[in-house]
């Protein structure tokens, strides 16, 4: 009698287990959040589209960084209405820029290039991220995304990009006295215009040796 | 008897005259409802007073509804607007999927809704969002954070409520920058749902588990101020630096004493202000709206928190 109370006992308790165990699913804390558009919307092959179709055509009319300067001088206004893009409500303008010069220094961070007209433009080699290559390039809508979080992957994503495909094999070759040439994105605040040295984000570059 | 009627009759007009007067100082430009997740937390009481103030400037009746963090009384709220016929609602949601069905309910029986500082996932469910550009300023400070740590060290993560995208907003773009060096390790992340007291716990918690740890990440000032109570407690004060988002005051003169490490600071007031401009303008005839209008944030460290002191 006893035995067969006990053998009910169990199959109560091992129901009520598999009962908790089928009824509780167990994720990561951060792979918790809302997202039912990120399940459909792939960031990488949105990503690599724009970076392999859309972007190169966006580079050949990058402004140049001397005229840039000049222009920001002479009538700001009309420089940032005419060459940026901004995002929102916001002081912060991004530009597609690009320039020639010599490498001056190459440190752990960045590469200081001098671009000729008392000009040195900061390279970034390690911190790169933020949004200017997304909204310096123009290419990103930010009404075609569902929420925020797929619209800032875009910038991850291209950020990851750079740093593989262009920063890294840029760093195993620069030395002081190369000839660069390059394009990349720039941010420029309006109310404090930091422009020599600009930082530029780099997308593509060209190294030949001194002559 | 004679001044008796005239007196009835001057009582009847002069009341009928007060209540036309009021009515039309009223109703002139009809209500605006601001929605708001809760009140018990001093930066939406901020958020929701201008909001309102704004609307009231703008010759509307404003009316704050409070839900309290819960989404069956923000849908409770929304019944009550819909039947009562405002005219707009500018709306602080609780959740961003949960919530999408109320201003879709809003939207569809003709009264334009505008989020402010929270989002939620539609594109067209809102005339538009006015929402603090998270993932970039938490970019800023993580890179603030990197360069504070050396690019190494034991750091636990303070998360806010896990339904709201403004938390992963921040921690997405916090970690887009500290996850590319691998030298700094995360070796805690739980949420205290945006709240100073539940942070304290988290943080006593995590201290004991990971007494080692050099820093902590915060989803806003609320939590770090808590987080920061518990270090000090610990007498950790000098080992363990915290870093915090939302640009409170205490956040402001605790980063001025060398408290708190850093916070990003929002702007509410103008969020809220410019949602109720928004309101107006659509229910002028504006219709040119993107879905979302991002407000960028500022990093203020122990360098620059002189300038939003008062």
């Amino acid at each position: 009698m006893t035995m067969r109370r006990s053998v009910k006992y169990m199959v109560y308790a091992l129901a009520i287990i598999l009962i908790v165990f089928l009824s509780v699913d167990i994720h990561r804390l951060d792979s918790a959040r809302a997202r039912p558009a990120s399940e459909v919307f792939d960031v990488e092959v949105y990503v690599t589209d724009i970076w392999e179709n859309y972007l190169p055509e966006i580079l050949e009319s990058a402004v140049e960084i001397n005229s840039l300067v000049r222009m920001l001088k002479d009538n700001p206004d009309e420089t940032f209405e005419n060459h940026s893009n901004k995002l929102g409500i916001s002081n912060t303008h991004y530009f597609m820029v690009r320039a020639a010069g010599v490498i001056e220094t190459v440190d752990e961070e960045t590469v200081i290039v001098d671009i000729g007209d008392n000009l040195r433009t900061e390279l970034e080699t390690v911190y790169i991220f933020g949004n200017a290559i997304r909204e310096g390039s123009g290419l990103v809508n930010i009404d075609d995304f569902l929420n925020m979080m797929d619209f800032n992957m875009v910038s991850v994503l291209l950020n990851r990009k750079v740093k593989s495909e262009v920063v890294g094999p840029f760093r195993e070759k620069a030395e002081q006295g190369m000839h660069i040439s390059f394009t990349g994105a720039a941010e420029i605040n309006r109310l404090d215009m930091q422009i020599n040295p600009l930082k530029v984000i780099p997308v593509k570059i060209e190294l030949t040796h001194a002559d | 008897m004679e001044n008796r009627i005239f007196n009835l009759l001057l009582a009847g007009i002069l009341l009928i005259a007060f209540t036309c007067c009021q009515r039309s100082s009223r109703s002139e430009k009809g209500r605006i409802a601001v929605v708001i997740s809760t009140l018990n937390n001093p930066w939406f009481v901020v958020l929701g007073e201008s909001a309102a103030s704004r609307a009231r400037e703008l010759g509307y009746d404003a009316v704050i509804y409070d839900s309290q963090n819960n989404s069956a009384r923000e849908a409770e709220h929304f019944d009550n607007i819909i039947a009562m016929g405002y005219r707009a609602i500018l709306f602080n949601p609780t959740d961003a999927d949960g919530s999408v069905l109320n201003v879709t309910r809003a939207r569809d029986a003709g009264i334009p809704t505008f989020c402010m500082d929270r989002e939620i996932n539609s594109r067209d469910a809102a005339v538009t969002q006015l929402l603090s550009d998270n993932f970039t300023g938490c970019v800023k400070l993580g890179q603030y954070f990197v360069r504070e740590m050396n690019k190494k060290g034991r750091y636990a993560e303070i998360l806010g409520l896990v339904g709201d995208n403004n938390t992963w907003n921040r921690s997405r773009g916090f970690h887009s920058v500290v996850d590319e060096f691998p030298d700094l390790v995360m070796v805690a992340q739980q949420s205290a749902d945006f709240d100073r007291n539940t942070a304290m716990e988290v943080m006593e918690s995590i201290m004991q588990a990971n007494p080692d740890i050099d820093a902590v990440f915060c989803g806003n000032d609320a939590m770090a101020l808590g987080a920061y109570q518990a270090v000090l407690s610990a007498g950790k004060t000098d080992q363990i630096k915290v870093f915090g988002f939302d640009g409170a005051d205490d956040a402001l003169r605790s980063i001025a004493n060398n408290r708190i490490s850093a916070t990003v600071m929002q702007f509410p007031v103008m969020m809220a202000e410019m949602s109720a401009v928004f309101a107006d303008e659509y229910l002028n005839g504006r219709r040119d709206f993107d879905s979302r209008t991002p407000v960028e944030v500022i990093l203020v460290t122990p360098d620059n928190v002189h300038e939003f002191l008062d």
